[in-house]
């Protein structure tokens, strides 16, 4: 009864998985383990299935979990990983990939430096791909607000992101 | 600007289509696990209330608290080493022997004593404690209530008698096998009532010296006492305008001084174990 139970509730997760694991890792970054966090937001999720109205809005039912935890929390992150580690860690993984992961670790170390709610408009639009609409509906505002938070976001972040280009260049 | 707008959805696009560092594979595992360690302890508190029900475990805990707050308090009856005697509440029934006018003989005989304890926590104990004391006589003295001391932390029993300078016999309890002797000496006690003290304290292999000084209407003015023991207690006590001094011995089973407490009038009991080197000294004006 209840493996069954939890069958149906994995099969429902499975198609979102990756797009909730990298919201996960973008949000968590720099705050909490995203492993953890994406552990306990399905405990919850599980426990809490019944407030589930339709299973499309799955993966905002999971975001909105996670978004209250992380909020709740007050657990400090392990550092985490950069390509250097990584590298050093496993030194068959090709160039481009560790590239690939260095400058995602950058933008997730940029986006870290937003506020909280910035930072998740941005996440979702950019990397989740949610719409406006979707997003204002997981924030509780309006579509506006949420323009205006995409807008302010991206003018910071690219700021940031220069920054540290600029800090890279000057180092090689 | 435009540059670095750029850069900026190319790293967004590449955040996108990046594969997952946590597969689902790993992520499902680690649910399943999680959920059954609590899956485990949820089942654990049906089959609780499910098995027992309510009532029962209300029963077992309260009688649970119960206990334990009785075996508390029992435990918490052992007496501290430094908690004075004379904290305690004493209320004992005094005895009298009617018709001995000369002397007060105690005949071996049990005597019955109510002893109530009335610390909160405690409950009211109701004991009858039988005390056998061998016969003994005591100097020309008016017999007088025989005043007993019980500690509520100890089932020690102490007898003192309040007007003779000459105290009591032990008085075993047979609970404990402890007992005690006390001596009192007061300020118009003679040197004959002192050497008689001294005699009952030797005994009880302890080496007393004592040094009375009197004044001129023959009232101790000061005494000096050296009490030893072969264990290396030696206690040296020099008082002066005192009206009474006790010396309490406390006796084990086999009737060996394990512990010495003295007071001066109605101040604390000082307490000493038989391997201390311990003076003390007070005085008091008496003008």
């Amino acid at each position: 009864m209840k493996n069954k139970k939890q069958r149906q509730f994995l099969k429902l997760y499975e198609p979102i998985h990756d797009s909730f694991e990298r919201f996960c890792r973008a949000r968590a970054y720099g705050d909490y383990p995203y492993e953890d966090l994406i552990n306990e937001s399905l405990m919850l999720a599980y426990s809490k299935m019944d407030q589930l109205k339709k299973e499309k809005s799955f993966l905002s039912f999971l975001i909105g979990i996670s978004i209250r935890l992380l909020a709740n929390s007050k657990r400090k992150a392990k550092p985490e990983y950069t390509a250097d580690e990584d590298f050093l860690q496993n030194k068959a993984q090709p160039v481009n990939e560790l590239d690939q992961k260095f400058e995602i670790d950058l933008l997730y170390n940029a986006l870290s430096q937003l506020s909280p709610v910035n930072r998740e408009c941005l996440i979702l639009f950019e990397i989740t791909g949610f719409s406006i609409k979707e997003i204002g509906e997981i924030q509780n505002s309006g579509e506006s607000a949420i323009k205006q938070r995409l807008a302010r976001g991206r003018k910071e972040l690219e700021k940031i992101i220069s920054k540290e280009m600029n800090y890279i260049k000057s180092e090689r | 600007m435009m540059e670095e707008m750029k850069m900026l959805n190319e790293l967004f696009e590449k955040a996108k289509h990046e594969k997952p560092r946590l597969s689902y594979e790993k992520a499902s595992q680690a649910f399943i696990a999680s959920s059954l360690a609590i899956g485990g302890l949820l089942a654990l508190k049906h089959l609780i209330i499910n098995k027992f029900g309510l009532n029962t475990i209300i029963m077992i805990s309260t009688s649970a608290l119960i206990s334990t707050v009785l075996i508390v308090s029992t435990l918490s009856t052992d007496i501290p080493e430094n908690q004075p005697l004379n904290s305690s509440v004493v209320l004992f029934d005094s005895i009298e022997e009617p018709g001995i006018d000369k002397s007060l003989v105690l005949e071996e005989s049990t005597v019955e004593i109510e002893l109530k304890e009335i610390p909160i926590l405690r409950n009211i104990i109701n004991t009858k404690l039988p005390i056998k004391s061998p016969s003994m006589e005591l100097p020309v003295q008016k017999p007088k209530a025989i005043i007993g001391t019980s500690s509520p932390k100890s089932n020690l029993l102490i007898i003192e008698k309040n007007d003779s300078p000459l105290a009591s016999e032990p008085a075993d309890l047979a609970e404990t096998g402890k007992s005690s002797q006390s001596f009192c000496i007061k300020n118009e006690d003679k040197k004959t009532e002192l050497e008689c003290i001294q005699n009952k304290l030797e005994k009880l292999d302890l080496a007393v010296k004592m040094n009375p000084d009197y004044d001129k209407t023959d009232q101790l003015e000061m005494l000096k006492l050296r009490i030893q023991h072969e264990n290396g207690l030696d206690l040296k006590i020099k008082v002066s305008g005192f009206t009474t001094f006790a010396i309490m011995c406390i006796q084990d089973e086999n009737g060996e001084v394990i512990a010495l407490k003295y007071k001066v009038d109605e101040q604390d009991f000082s307490e000493v174990n038989m391997y201390s080197k311990t003076s003390y000294t007070y005085s008091k004006s008496t003008d």
